[in-house]
């Protein structure tokens, strides 16, 4: 299967910070959460494979086709929902879908306007005036209007009540569930990527720190919890973070295949609990 | 794309209208006042009358392109932010930001000859045919240098260096600084010449105007498409914003 987003040791320097060497790819019918702490780079990096920022070095390839020498034809394939409003705030939501819908080949008003109406968005209201998680509504209902394959989200759940971002969730799990189309969304909720991700792309200072299945990652490490005097004395030796705690400690660890933890209990890690820990503990052992 | 791009500008526009309007009401006044300090019969009988009206119409003509100025100044060469994400590409950008341009220009010098025309009901400074070919053309080129400015977005600020001194490309720094003098300059001349009724003979003004054309238009076309390019760039246009007011969570 050809990769929907494939971006290829793309560099990029914006003040003091830079982007490196960051590559990684995308099958269409999946969904990739990109995972960070604040300042790792994840906007950064979402505004370079738009090509809001000029790329400094490598490539972004989207169906075959390169953004800069392609970019209309790349644009048209894909749907942003960004954390930041792109539309013009003065004038009302359809008067911008129609303005900003006329640059993709494939927009459909009539469907924009039933997704409006499933989503409860005033089609006669400035977008200025709408609030935080109808503007995200609103990017979504547009996106899905022009037949999109490539969906880019930039903190889409931020500032939505759980109501909608729980729909949200289920409008990305369906835009994936034909197998044509793709998600790459930056959260810093890790719930979301926790449930929805098929593969996640960890970005620590600027660089793609790791990028794998979830699954896969999840099964990279193991929390084992003991007393103090048991994690201090830990006979295991890929250990990243040790915590101690009045009601207990916990080692967080590389797992290695077969590896017994004896009378230890042993957790699979949560996403939080392994951006945690390797933010702790430093971000070794891969 | 082309109610898009008027709302953008009409934002902008609405956002300043109160200080405009505050400078057209000083100038006016201020228009009124000389004028009828010029139309003293005193003072007007010194003058004589042709030129009492040639001193109003150059008083009027310059408060304008002062006010077209400022104008130019806030309403910069921008592409508005939809178009940097949505499906367009570099030719659309192009399209855009050269429609803009075109759109001010002709706004401009609309604006220029309606007003004068009203206030003074002649838009030419003296009757004098050579003169007005060169007032035309320095207004045309005096337009469109004040207009090819890249505009920064409404929340953005300069990019700084190091020493934090506002960075300018070669392209800028020639059109605002270099030309923007030598415009002046030719301004300064003219207005001076105008004001003295001195104008040369018929080789001398055709000389003058085949130099107004070469040098000014080779200042407008050869920095035309590099300031555009620069507007082209959404990091220099929108990427230098302030810190975002909201909390953003870490684990």
């Amino acid at each position: 299967m050809e990769d929907l987003l494939k971006v290829e040791h793309l560099n990029k320097r914006v003040g003091e910070f830079c982007l490196k060497d960051i590559s990684f790819s995308l099958k269409p019918g999946y969904i990739m959460g990109l995972l960070g702490v604040n300042g790792a780079g994840k906007t950064t990096l979402i505004h370079t494979i738009l090509n809001l920022y000029k790329k400094d070095g490598g490539g972004v390839y989207v169906d075959d086709m390169e953004m800069e020498e392609e970019e209309r034809a790349v644009k048209d394939k894909i749907g942003f929902v960004l954390d930041e409003n792109m539309f013009e705030e003065s004038m009302s939501v359809i008067r911008n879908a129609k303005g900003f819908g006329k640059l993709y080949s494939k927009f459909d008003e009539e469907l924009f306007r039933i997704f409006c109406k499933n989503f409860g968005i005033p089609l006669n209201k400035t977008v200025g005036s709408l609030s935080t998680g109808m503007k995200v509504r609103f990017q979504l209902a547009f996106a899905l209007s022009h037949d999109a394959v490539l969906f880019i989200m930039d903190e889409p759940a931020a500032g939505l009540d759980p109501l909608f971002r729980k729909e949200l969730m289920r409008y990305m799990q369906e835009i994936v569930e034909d197998g044509t189309r793709s998600v790459l969304f930056s959260t810093h909720i890790t719930e979301d990527l926790e449930k929805m991700s098929d593969y996640i792309v960890l970005m620590r200072d600027g660089a793609v720190f790791l990028s794998m299945p979830t699954v896969d990652l999840k099964e990279r490490y193991r929390i084992v919890y003991g007393t103090k005097e048991q994690i201090e004395t830990l006979p295991f030796f890929r250990v990243i973070y040790k915590e101690y705690g009045e009601y207990g400690s916990y080692a967080f660890l590389e797992s290695t295949e077969g590896e017994d933890y004896g009378e230890y209990e042993v957790k699979e890690p949560l996403l939080e609990d392994i951006m945690y820990c390797l933010e702790k503990g430093g971000y070794s052992y891969v | 794309m082309f109610s898009i791009m008027m709302t953008d500008m009409w934002v902008t526009v609405k956002k300043r209208l109160t200080t405009w309007m505050l400078y057209m009401i000083i100038g006016f006044g201020s228009v009124r006042i000389l004028e009828n300090i010029v139309m003293n019969p005193q003072i007007a009988e010194a003058l004589s009358a042709v030129k009492a009206v040639q001193m109003k119409r150059i008083l009027i003509s310059l408060l304008l392109l002062i006010i077209l100025y400022q104008f130019a100044q806030e309403i910069t060469l921008r592409i508005c932010r939809g178009m940097f994400v949505c499906g367009a590409g570099k030719k659309e950008r192009m399209r855009y930001l050269i429609e803009q341009f075109f759109i001010k220009l002709l706004f401009s010098f609309l604006f220029l000859m309606v007003v004068l025309f009203i206030t003074t009901r002649d838009i030419f400074i003296t009757g004098n045919e050579g003169a007005k070919a060169v007032q035309i053309i320095l207004w045309f080129f005096t337009i469109w240098n004040i207009n090819l400015k890249v505009g920064i977005g409404i929340k953005g600020a300069r990019k700084l260096d190091e020493k934090g001194y506002a960075v300018y490309s070669k392209a800028e720094i020639a059109v605002n600084i270099y030309w923007f003098c030598f415009i002046l300059i030719q301004n300064i001349v003219f207005y001076t010449c105008s004001l003295l009724n001195f104008f040369p003979g018929k080789p001398w003004t055709t000389g003058i105007l085949v130099m107004m054309l070469i040098s000014n238009g080779y200042f407008g076309v050869r920095y035309f498409k590099p300031i555009l390019m620069e507007a082209m760039s959404y990091e220099n246009v929108y990427r230098q914003e302030p810190e975002k007011e909201y909390v953003q969570y870490d684990i």
